[in-house]
C-alpha cells in the first residue's frame, strides 16, 4: 500500500515536471491560463471587454434580447 | 451520448462533488483547521454561480449580450485569481499543519516559502512581458507564468508531505495527506492541460477537457471521502539522535537567535554595578589571604 501510494505521487510529479518542460518550450508561442478551479460548464472568456463583441454570448444563450 | 452532453454531465457532477466535499468539511468539524480549504471550495461555487446567473439568466437581468459578455468577463477573471491565491494560501495552510511538531523547520520552510513567493512573482511579471504587448495579454502571461510556480510549489508539497509523513507522525489515512494528495491532482491536471492547448490543435483540446473535469471530480470526491471518515490521531513522533529531521530542526531554531556578548577588554569600573564592584574586591581579598596563607606554610616548612 505504501509503497503503491509512493509511486503515485512519483507519477504525478513526474508527469507534471514534463509537462512544465512542454509548456515552457512553446510558452513564448502562445500563452493559456485555464484552471481546473474554474468550471469547464462555463466558458473560458477570452475577447477582450471593451463592449465592441458579446464573444458568442448571445448565440451560446437563445439568440434572445441581443441588441447591438 | 455527445461529447457536450458527457461534458455537461461531468461539469454538473463537479459542482456537486465540490458541494460534498464543503459539506464533509463542515459536518467533520474541521473547519478550523482546514477554513482555506473550505474557503476555496466556497470560492469556486460562488463564481460559478454567479457566471451562469450572467449567461443564462440575463433576460431576468434586463442584460444584453454584450453587458452580460463583459460581466462574465471580469467575474471569471476574478474568480480565477481569487482562486489562484487561496489554492497558494491552501498550500501554506497545509504546510503549516504538517510542520506543526517541529517547530524549527516550520519556521525555516516558511522563511523559504516567502522568498520562492516572491522570485517567482518578479519573474512572473519580466517574462510576461514582450514588445508591443496589449495589457490583456500581459496579464493572462503573468496569470499562466503563477499558474505554473504554483502548480510546481504544489507537487514540491506534495513530495515532501509523502516521504516525510512518518517522521511528522502522519499516515496515508491523515487529511493533510488527503488535500495534498488531491490539489497534487489538480496542479498535474493544470500542467498537462497547459501543455496539451500548447501541443495539439482545440478539438482535441475538447477530449481533455473531460478528462481533466474527471481528474478534479476525483480529486473532490477524495476530499468528500478523507473528511467524512474519521481521521486517525497524529503518532507521537520518535526519532531516532541521529535523525537529519532532529538536527535540521534543532539548527532551526536556533537560526535568527540573538546573540549573547562578551566584553573582550579595557572594561572601565563605572561601567560596572556596585554589587559586581563588591564581589570583585572581596574576590581579589580571597585571593590575596589565600596566596599569603600559602607563603607562610611554606617558610614554615
Amino acid at each position: 500500500m505504501k509503497h503503491l501510494v509512493r509511486a503515485f505521487v512519483v507519477v504525478l510529479a513526474l508527469t507534471g515536471a514534463v509537462a512544465s518542460t512542454q509548456t515552457s518550450a512553446s510558452a513564448s508561442a502562445r500563452s493559456i491560463a485555464s484552471s481546473s478551479m474554474q468550471s469547464n460548464l462555463m466558458p473560458i472568456p477570452t475577447c477582450p471587454p471593451d463592449g465592441s463583441t458579446d464573444c458568442g454570448v448571445c448565440k451560446a444563450t437563445g439568440g434572445k434580447n441581443c441588441a447591438q | 451520448m455527445t461529447f457536450l452532453e458527457v461534458n455537461d454531465v461531468l461539469g454538473n457532477l463537479e459542482l456537486a462533488l465540490c458541494l460534498g466535499a464543503l459539506c464533509a468539511i463542515l459536518w467533520s468539524r474541521s473547519l478550523k483547521q482546514y477554513g482555506y480549504l473550505a474557503a476555496l471550495l466556497s470560492g469556486k461555487l460562488l463564481f460559478v454561480a454567479a457566471q451562469w446567473v450572467v449567461l443564462n439568466r440575463r433576460e431576468y437581468l434586463q442584460l444584453n449580450a454584450r453587458i452580460a459578455y463583459q460581466y462574465d468577463f471580469y467575474i471569471y477573471w476574478t474568480g480565477f485569481a481569487v482562486t489562484s491565491i487561496l489554492m497558494l494560501v491552501v498550500i501554506c495552510s497545509m504546510y503549516r499543519l504538517a510542520m506543526a511538531p517541529l517547530k524549527g523547520l516550520h519556521t525555516l520552510g516558511m522563511l523559504v516559502f516567502k522568498w520562492v513567493a516572491a522570485i517567482s512573482v518578479l519573474v512572473a511579471l519580466g517574462s510576461a512581458f514582450a514588445p508591443h504587448i496589449t495589457t490583456v495579454s500581459y496579464i493572462v502571461a503573468f496569470v499562466a507564468q503563477m499558474q505554473r510556480t504554483q502548480s510546481i510549489l504544489i507537487l514540491c508539497l506534495l513530495l515532501f508531505v509523502c516521504f516525510a509523513i512518518r517522521p511528522m507522525g502522519l499516515s496515508y489515512r491523515s487529511r493533510i495527506f488527503g488535500v495534498s494528495l488531491g490539489l497534487g491532482v489538480i496542479a498535474t491536471t493544470d500542467m498537462v492541460q497547459s501543455a496539451w492547448v500548447h501541443s495539439v490543435n482545440s478539438d482535441m483540446y475538447g477530449i481533455f477537457s473531460i478528462i481533466g473535469t474527471g481528474a478534479v471530480c476525483l480529486t473532490f470526491a477524495t476530499w468528500a471521502v478523507y473528511f467524512a471518515l474519521p481521521e486517525p490521531k497524529r503518532r507521537l513522533i520518535t526519532l531516532p539522535t541521529t535523525s537529519p529531521f532532529l538536527r535540521w530542526n534543532q539548527i532551526s531554531e536556533i537560526l535568527g537567535d540573538s546573540p549573547g556578548h562578551v566584553a573582550i577588554g579595557g572594561l572601565p569600573p563605572e561601567m560596572l554595578a556596585p554589587a559586581e564592584i563588591e564581589v570583585m574586591r572581596r574576590a581579589s581579598m580571597k585571593m590575596k589571604l589565600s596566596l599569603a596563607g600559602q607563603e607562610q606554610s611554606a617558610d614554615a616548612a
